[in-house]
């Protein structure tokens, strides 16, 4: 299953093909041109839909913040099966979403052929871990939006507020960069990376303080 | 050159977003029973703490902003009426000045006075021939009796003392606490669904409480959710 890693031979770089096309081989040579522009690749490279992307998440975050803000947090939300327990719930529940986006970078960085991991099987595990990992932290965020709000009593509420809008933005920019293949090579592993890195600060602000103040409890 | 697979997930992602939300929107209203709107006539509307959104913790209702009770109080005296076996009764000082509210349990009574910003107590006793003595560790002294269903009274602080005349609340309205390791709140809910409580965290600071969602038991202190239980005239307070 894995091999040495060769720039030439990486993998489709564009994490979900079309099912039933696994990969498109001799697409892309990232390893030859890194950060390259618009427009110096073979297939013409276009920042202007990645920009809209991005300009889309903007505002997907903004908008995530002012709702927080506006809202009158309520203290209590809809209960998942299990989330009588609130916070630690959500705090475990958020670190196996963790656990998922670990899965997520490895699995991404193999298809981009940083790492020697190959097979058929890298492009569905890495689409399903994600989605996986979204569909966990959706109930979370919504807890956090409806319940508790956009707050800034101290740095590690208004950090984890300002990360966690951010994050609702960055997965919708990343899904909306990821329909296309014309986008510059250097994008997917910057959003890809962006969302992993906001992910674990979210868990660091979020869980992890959580764990420290009211120690390893279910 | 297009994939659709990921415009799948995030529409899949945003409906799972919005079935949760709606969720929470039908589930558990913002203000679920203090619509100012909802208010009865002659009451202050400032009591109603509606125009909390721009403020991060809603705060308990202001004091100050008149008596819901009419009625000339008397002092206690002799009653010839029986306090109902479980009941708890909430108004405000004939000053307006600090919301009252005593919870009976049979022979137990509890207590809790509050202004809202810096200022309360809570108080317990006994109950009993239509008669409610409680008193708090700070000196604080209530003394009521039952009229005409309501329980008419004195509060004693130090040289002064206030009147008031309650009345019994029916949910939500009522006497509702929380006790955490990091917090202690009171709050007495007003018949027109207003708020006056404090919270004291545990380094000192006391503050507004931050609003109850009464129907819940449920408030957001400094970010953490709380809960609250209504307190009856034996809770250890």
């Amino acid at each position: 299953m894995t091999s040495i890693p060769s720039a030439a031979g990486s993998p489709n770089p564009t994490d979900p093909p079309p099912p039933g096309q696994p990969a498109q081989p001799g697409l892309a040579a990232p390893g030859a041109h890194p950060a390259a522009g618009p427009g110096d690749a073979t297939p013409a490279r276009r920042l202007g839909p990645v920009l809209l992307a991005m300009g889309i998440g903007a505002a997907v975050a903004i908008g995530t913040g002012v709702f927080g803000r506006l809202h009158t947090a309520t203290g209590i939300a809809v209960n998942l099966a299990g989330f009588s327990s609130g916070l630690a719930v959500k705090t475990w529940l958020t670190t196996l979403a963790l656990g998922f986006g670990i899965v997520q970078l490895v699995t991404g960085m193999a298809i981009l052929g940083r790492i020697p991991l190959q097979g058929a099987w890298l492009n569905p595990v890495h689409r399903w871990s994600g989605r996986i990992a979204v569909a966990i932290v959706i109930p979370v965020a919504a807890h956090c939006l409806y319940a508790l709000g956009f707050q800034d009593f101290s740095i590690r509420a208004l950090v984890h507020s300002v990360l966690g809008c951010f994050f609702l933005g960055a997965f919708v920019c990343k899904m909306l960069i990821l329909t296309r293949e014309d986008s510059p090579s250097w994008v997917l592993p910057v959003v890809g990376g962006v969302l992993f890195s906001v992910l674990v600060a979210l868990w660091c602000t979020a869980a992890l303080w959580f764990f420290l103040y009211r120690g390893l409890i279910l | 050159m297009r994939h659709l697979s990921p415009l799948v997930t995030l529409a899949a992602a945003v409906l799972w977003f919005a079935a949760l939300l709606t969720t929470d929107f039908v589930a558990h209203p913002a203000h679920p029973a203090a619509a100012p709107s909802a208010e009865p006539a002659g009451q202050p509307a400032s009591a109603t703490p509606s125009a909390s959104l721009s403020s991060t913790y809603p705060s308990a209702s202001p004091s100050g902003s008149g008596s819901p009770t009419p009625r000339v109080s008397i002092s206690p005296k002799r009653s010839d009426e029986e306090l109902p076996t479980k009941a708890v009764y909430v108004g405000r000082t004939q000053d307006g000045s600090l919301a009252v509210a005593i919870a009976v349990l049979g022979d137990r009574a509890v207590a809790y006075v509050c202004d809202g910003r810096t200022r309360e107590a809570w108080l317990r006793g006994s109950a009993g021939h239509g008669q409610v003595s409680v008193g708090s560790r700070t000196g604080w002294v209530i003394r009521a009796g039952l009229h005409d269903n309501r329980l008419r009274g004195t509060l004693q602080v130090s040289e002064r003392t206030s009147r008031f005349d309650v009345g019994q609340a029916k949910p939500p309205a009522g006497l509702y606490r929380s006790r955490t390791a990091r917090a202690g709140i009171g709050w007495i809910v007003l018949p027109n669904g207003s708020q006056v409580g404090l919270a004291t965290t545990s380094d000192g600071t006391t503050s507004a409480a931050p609003r109850l969602n009464p129907a819940q038991r449920a408030a957001v202190l400094n970010g953490a959710p709380v809960s609250a239980e209504p307190v009856d005239g034996n809770t250890d307070v």
